[in-house]
């Protein structure tokens, strides 16, 4: 990493609702991401990841800590700058067929964004242009999104986000629902826009395959808290958290002669309203030390691995990742 | 097996036979449009209105489902073969109580009605404690909107095993799940195969689940079985060129300094099939062959694999810079 960090989040909050029945999504989260990095969030459903990235994207109002990118704060822009840090941070939805109106074809999809932010004619691309830095052929612009593969529209949508030559892609689970090549296709598309154009990328999924492929560093999420940070080789072959462990020990390895790792996780994640006092996890730690997790929460540390939030990091350092 | 659609007709299933064992879990892996929830449907007697059966059978236990009626599917479903579907919410009815909808399931397939309440309410709490629902007597008056995600598939499952069939159909039953919960769920699978000897097909695109689950994979491409393996033959040496690139295809982080395999180009429409192979314009090992003649299956074994470039037969020739 060099430079300034391109995404700089800083203890941050976000909550829906307010008063009493206040559902705290994300509580108190600190990362950064250099330019062209590409960033993995994980977790469990609920876990926050999809609404820190939404607050990164200036889409989620926060209610605590400070977001920038490029040096520029996130939280309380409006109108004007609001669209500028738009231009910067584009985002690719879960669903395309959702994200990409019905009634337009492809043509007038992918150059919208520059009608939306009243770009000047001169400074727009070409549709065939767009379409081919993400390999599609030119003629697709003549289709409708229901005309399109689940793959095609992923693409589409990922040109449409590079139209506005962003410095910030926020791809929220950008291979769900695709067929296994079509999901490759769209995984080795995003690492070649990193390389060719410094893009510095946040990816949130729940596959940790999917950023153990592609991701520099991964950042976990547990009931909307970053529980570890560190670079993938590091999270992979020396993780200093049990959570992040039990998800590893959880990815159904594609070779039946090993077996994926000892007893998955129990139970679910508990609910935001009412989160467990101390560590988080503690309800569900295979390594959980009642009198001292239950009671006191733990910071997120630096380890000799990376970022950790567990008591008994040193004790996982000491044994193997569950994961040959 | 013809699905109509005017004026088209789209050979969804072609030439298929597969075989499910009393305590076997046979993974059927493919692309989307691949026949996959095709041959789902057919084993669960399931086919729609348009579908239409040219030749073949499809048998359970001996019974061939084609020749059955609306009233002797009934009898069968349930208590003979069960569906655990892919997507929990849209499969449970949020007006009613799970324990409704469990009980509406099981005696819609009694062959008497006025069954014994109680027992029924007792069975019906095992099965549930049995697939991880604590608290089941009490969650029977339940709504589905008060479970989660995971535990929706679990009571879809124990829902399922009600009748105790002897044959389950899963139809990417966790694809909708984070993945400590699928490795539950397929935890459970393996335990309920284990002691009641279910036999399970398993639909997924999901390569890993297949790993760890299943005996046996199938993998199906524009409506025919192009590779049929063993699990353990199948990861060590898959001979089809379409499963070699499915499984180079898997994201994982032990490779992640080399691309991932791309199978170019889309499944071929099932309406208009051309002559030979339908893989050919996707192949990397296609010969001029591949263009003609449709591949007869090779069977070596408990395998067997369609393809040109496999068959000793096929006087097969490498084009000129295939690998």
């Amino acid at each position: 990493m060099s430079g300034d960090p391109v995404i700089d989040v800083r203890d941050v909050r976000v909550q829906f609702g307010s008063g009493s029945a206040a559902l705290p999504a994300v509580n108190g989260v600190s990362l950064k991401a250099a330019r062209g990095e590409i960033l993995g969030l994980v977790g469990e459903s609920g876990s926050g990841k999809t609404t820190l990235a939404r607050a990164i994207a200036g889409l989620q109002p926060t209610v605590g800590g400070e977001v920038y990118v490029e040096g520029l704060a996130v939280a309380g822009l409006r109108g004007g700058d609001l669209r500028r840090l738009r231009r910067r941070v584009q985002v690719i939805f879960q669903d395309p067929h959702a994200s990409l109106s019905p009634r337009l074809k492809v043509d007038y999809l992918v150059r919208e964004p520059y009608t939306i932010h009243g770009v000047a004619k001169d400074e727009r691309k070409p549709a065939e242009e767009l379409l081919n830095a993400v390999g599609l052929a030119p003629e697709i612009t003549e289709k409708y999104p229901h005309e399109l593969s689940g793959g095609q529209a992923r693409r589409v949508g990922i040109a449409r986000a590079l139209a506005l030559e962003p410095t910030v892609l926020v791809a929220d689970e950008p291979t769900a629902g695709l067929d296994v090549s079509t999901a490759a296709g769209v995984l080795n598309l995003l690492s070649d826009l990193r390389d060719s154009r410094g893009l510095t990328m946040l990816l949130i999924t729940h596959d940790l395959n999917v950023v153990g492929a592609v991701a520099d560093r991964i950042g976990v999420m547990y009931l909307g808290e970053l529980v570890e940070l560190s670079t993938s080789e590091s999270l992979f072959e020396a993780s200093r958290h049990p959570y992040t462990r039990a998800l590893l020990a959880a990815i159904p390895l594609a070779d039946p002669t090993r077996q994926s790792g000892g007893i998955p996780l129990q139970g679910e994640i508990p609910s935001p309203h009412n989160p467990p006092p101390g560590c988080r996890f503690h309800t569900r730690c295979p390594m959980v030390h009642v009198d001292r997790c239950a009671t006191e929460k733990p910071a997120l540390v630096e380890t000799d691995t990376g970022l950790a939030a567990c008591h008994w990091w040193r004790e996982l350092a000491a044994s193997p990742t569950q994961r040959a | 097996m013809v699905y109509h659609a005017p004026p088209l007709e789209l050979h969804a299933l072609r030439d298929v036979t597969v075989a499910v064992r009393p305590g076997e879990i046979v993974g059927v892996i493919g692309e989307s449009g691949c026949g996959k929830s095709t041959l789902a449907n057919a084993a669960l007697g399931l086919l729609p209105g348009n579908a239409e059966v040219r030749n073949g059978r499809v048998l359970l236990e001996g019974t061939d489902l084609i020749d059955l009626d609306d009233e002797g599917m009934r009898q069968i479903r349930g208590r003979r073969v069960a569906l655990i579907p892919q997507d929990p919410l849209q499969s449970l009815n949020p007006t009613l109580t799970v324990g409704r909808q469990m009980a509406d399931a099981v005696l819609a397939h009694a062959q008497r009605r006025g069954r014994d309440r109680r027992e029924l309410q007792q069975r019906m709490t095992r099965m549930l404690e049995r697939v991880g629902i604590p608290d089941a007597a009490e969650r029977l008056g339940r709504y589905p909107h008060e479970f989660s995600g995971g535990m929706r598939q679990r009571i879809l499952i124990a829902t399922a095993l009600l009748l105790g069939p002897p044959m389950l159909v899963a139809d990417e039953p966790t694809s909708a799940l984070d993945v400590t919960l699928e490795a539950q769920i397929v935890e459970l699978l393996r335990g309920l195969r284990e002691e009641r000897g279910t036999a399970i097909m398993f639909v997924t695109h999901n390569v890993g689940v297949v790993a760890q689950l299943v005996d046996r994979v199938v993998v199906m491409y524009a409506g025919r079985v192009v590779e049929s393996a063993d699990v353990t033959t199948f990861f060590a040496n898959a001979r089809h060129p379409y499963a070699q690139a499915l499984l180079g295809a898997v994201p994982s982080h032990e490779h992640r300094h080399r691309r991932l395999t791309t199978i170019p180009g889309r499944v071929p429409s099932l309406a208009h099939l051309q002559a030979g192979c339908a893989f050919a314009d996707r192949c990397p090992l296609v010969a001029p062959i591949c263009r003609t003649v449709d591949p007869a299956p090779v069977t070596d074994g408990a395998s067997l694999v369609r393809c040109h470039a496999r068959d000793p037969r096929s006087g097969w020739q490498a084009p000129a810079g295939a690998a």
